[in-house]
């Protein structure tokens, strides 16, 4: 005779340890001792999950759990919207060699019925879902990358060779804030190189250009164009308002001022520099690593090395 | 062609963002395009740095123009 969901539950009631809501949350913090597997749909996810937990969809449950709960002995407390996908869900990992499985009673929905929090990541609208769907399938970035992402404040000091491509990719991937800082217009002769602008912005502030070309990208990004010079009176102020500065900027002068103000700012900084055929690249990260100072104590003569 | 440069820069600004893989803290990454090279040395921060160092003598922003023997202090641009 066909079995009925019914049939499913009891049996699964039959092999797999049921534990309340209220025995979860003494246990705390999910870490060394246990996992705590979510294995609704990524929308059911979405709306609020334990915090700690580790998401599979029931779906993918037998495909993805070996990466993410590898060793077979680890207890794992299997939870679901009410009850009963977890209860199914802990049977297959029962049968995949996991020996220490139960299954929360009643879900989420008791969880929260008993008072108790749930985390939210970042709620991606339904456009950004799309936009941002090749990045869900990095696992080392995933929805909570994104989210970071979105709300990370990033400064680009030069709109030009350097800052053109960068400002493109970063636009593209959806930081959230770029702010472009340039005192140049755009000129014909730019356009060789520094991408982020075109013919018919020839003599437009850079970083209007720039607004312009990331958000023809990207319309999340919101741009902060500061047409202006970086200088001893306004750095500290605009480093500020940034998480990290990227190092785009073309003669020593800036350089040695964008590195003394991050590192008194305490803020890391993405360096590049190109002469010709050449360039380099570093990350100047605060009394983590050295900074540009570290390698180069003071500038050069003037003239002897190009900028 | 900058692009090479400014696409490295992208991607080490996203791995500090979400907080993923080897940053090149540390490392200097060396590009040659004509023999389309990359190369990489180790930097180590340098205990007596006046900026970073264990006993800083740069503890204030200072006149960049005059420290790079810009004499007359011409508008320097950023942009590359």
């Amino acid at each position: 005779m066909a079995k009925t969901q019914q049939d499913f539950l009891v049996a699964a009631r039959q092999e797999i340890p049921e534990v309340s809501v209220q025995e979860v949350q003494e246990r705390g913090q999910p870490g060394d001792d246990f996992v705590l597997l979510d294995v609704r749909e990524n929308d059911e996810v979405r709306a609020g999950y334990l915090d700690g937990a580790v998401a599979i969809p029931r779906g993918f449950l037998e495909f993805q759990v070996a990466s993410k709960v590898p060793q077979t002995d680890k207890e794992i407390i299997v939870y679901c919207a009410g009850g009963a996908r977890s209860l199914l869900a802990a049977q297959v990992l029962r049968s995949m060699g996991y020996e220490n499985v139960s299954s929360m009673a009643g879900g989420v929905t008791r969880w929260k019925d008993a008072g108790f929090p749930v985390q939210r990541d970042r709620q991606l609208s339904a456009e950004q879902l799309e936009r941002y769907s090749r990045h869900f399938l990095l696992s080392q970035i995933g929805e909570k990358g994104q989210g970071k992402l979105l709300d990370a404040k990033v400064l680009l000091v030069g709109a030009g060779g350097l800052g053109s491509p960068a400002a493109l990719y970063l636009a593209a991937a959806g930081v959230g804030t770029l702010g472009l800082v340039d005192a140049d217009v755009v000129d014909l002769s730019n356009l060789q190189r520094q991408v982020l602008h075109s013919n018919d912005r020839i003599g437009m502030p850079k970083t209007e250009s720039g607004k312009i070309a990331i958000n023809a990208i990207n319309p999340d990004v919101n741009v902060q164009a500061h047409n202006m010079r970086l200088t001893t009176d306004n750095v500290l102020d605009l480093f500020a308002e940034y998480d990290i500065i990227v190092d785009g900027c073309d003669n020593f002068p800036t350089r040695y001022l964008v590195n003394d103000a991050a590192v008194l700012a305490r803020k890391p900084v993405v360096h590049g520099s190109i002469f010709q055929f050449e360039g380099q690249a570093s990350v100047f990260k605060p009394h983590e690593g050295p900074c540009y100072r570290c390698l180069f104590p003071t500038p050069p003569p003037p003239g002897l090395v190009p900028s | 062609m900058p692009g090479v440069i400014g696409v490295v820069q992208a991607t080490e600004t996203v791995k500090l963002i979400v907080g993923q893989g080897e940053p090149l803290v540390g490392r200097l990454l060396m590009y040659d395009s004509l023999a389309m090279t990359f190369r990489e040395i180790r930097l180590r921060r340098d205990p007596n740095c006046p900026l970073c160092g264990d006993n800083p003598t740069i503890t204030e922003l200072v006149n960049y123009e005059e420290l790079c023997g810009l004499t007359a202090p011409e508008p320097v641009g950023v942009g590359g």
